[in-house]
């Protein structure tokens, strides 16, 4: 979608307005000390060289192009070893899936326990002789 | 914090300190003068394009080192394709991108711009001329356009803000912020066109 025809002076309030903006300036010094700040920084990311993972984050900020590449290749080399560790297990699942097990023993037990009625002992408590009390008014 | 272009910074023609090059060749061997006398010469344009795009003197502060030492230890593989001048605001320029990606949501609280702007600027005629005349409320209308219109670069996308702050602000030709930016001179006037349409509409009431 292409912009329509720009008149020269369609926005020339926002252009003098923005352009005010250069006379912005920082708390007075601040441009004599930032060249010594910048060198004490050097010298301590000289002093402890960062880990590995915060240089290649710090790709993206000099050349993004080369650090996306870095990434893509990374994730390739990922799937591709999640790729070659797969075949076995996934040919595993097809034959899961395809040839009838036949069923345990203990599938069996369990298939027992899952009726509706409880495990003896539970809740079928012995029979006790028990006799119906009769209230009566005094 | 004026907007200078490369070839008003380089002061081989003015002056006989050395260029660009030369600083960046000695830089390269280790010589850590050469580099500071590098970061002396750019410093304000970095920090401009820092700040205008945070509005935030802290994080500009600490955007502009983190440009200067990147570009230092990166400075190897600066080929000399492109201007150290325009290879060093690539840096500076995709560093405050990601930074404010990582922050989209930042506290306005902490924002500040405008308000340090000198009296000498708030009685710049052009300025004067925006805000409506000689009126008792200018002061409380001046204040307020400020604020509006640094709320009103908040609000434009990183990508629109940049090319605001770069051509608009920083007076960078179109051709070079098309390299700084990775991407050709028609899509630098398209978003600068839609950028300013958009400033103009939040500044409306503010603006004759």
């Amino acid at each position: 979608m292409k912009p329509a025809p720009q008149n020269p002076d369609e926005f020339e309030s926002v252009k003098k307005l923005l352009a005010l903006k250069r006379h912005e300036e920082p708390p007075p010094g601040y441009f004599d000390r930032l060249p010594g700040q910048v060198r004490a920084r050097i010298a301590q990311a000289e002093a402890g060289p960062e880990p590995w993972w915060r240089r290649w984050a710090g790709l993206w900020d000099v050349l993004p192009a080369q650090a996306t590449g870095y990434a893509a290749f990374a994730c390739l080399l990922v799937l591709g070893a999640f790729w070659l560790a797969n075949p076995s297990g996934s040919q595993n699942g097809r034959q899961l899936a395809t040839t009838p097990t036949p069923p345990a023993v203990t599938n069996q037990a369990n298939a027992g326990n899952l009726s509706n009625s409880a495990p003896t002992g539970l809740f079928n408590t012995p029979s006790l002789p028990v006799q119906p009390v009769e209230f009566k008014k005094q | 914090m004026a907007g200078v272009s490369p070839s008003q910074s380089a002061p081989a023609e003015a002056s006989p300190q050395p260029d660009d090059l030369t600083l960046v060749r000695r830089a390269q061997g280790g010589d850590a003068d050469a580099y500071d006398e590098l970061v002396r010469r750019y410093q304000r344009q970095i920090y401009g394009v820092v700040y205008h795009m945070t509005s935030h003197h802290e994080d500009a502060n600490d955007l502009t080192q983190e440009a200067f030492v990147k570009a230092w230890q990166a400075l190897k593989s600066f080929k000399g394709d492109s201007s150290f001048f325009t290879w060093l605001y690539r840096i500076a320029v995709n560093r405050t991108l990601n930074h404010l990606k990582q922050r989209k949501f930042r506290d306005s609280k902490h924002a500040m711009s405008l308000n340090d702007l000198d009296v000498e600027a708030e009685n710049h005629p052009d300025l004067v001329a925006l805000v409506s005349g000689r009126t008792p409320r200018r002061d409380a209308a001046l204040a307020e356009l400020k604020e509006k219109l640094n709320a009103a670069m908040q609000r434009l996308s990183e990508n629109h803000r940049v090319v605001v702050t770069l051509h608009d602000i920083q007076g960078l030709p179109h051709d070079e912020i098309a390299e700084i930016l990775d991407c050709n001179t028609a899509t630098v006037r398209t978003r600068l066109f839609y950028a300013r349409q958009q400033l103009q509409g939040m500044l409306s009431d503010y603006l004759k």
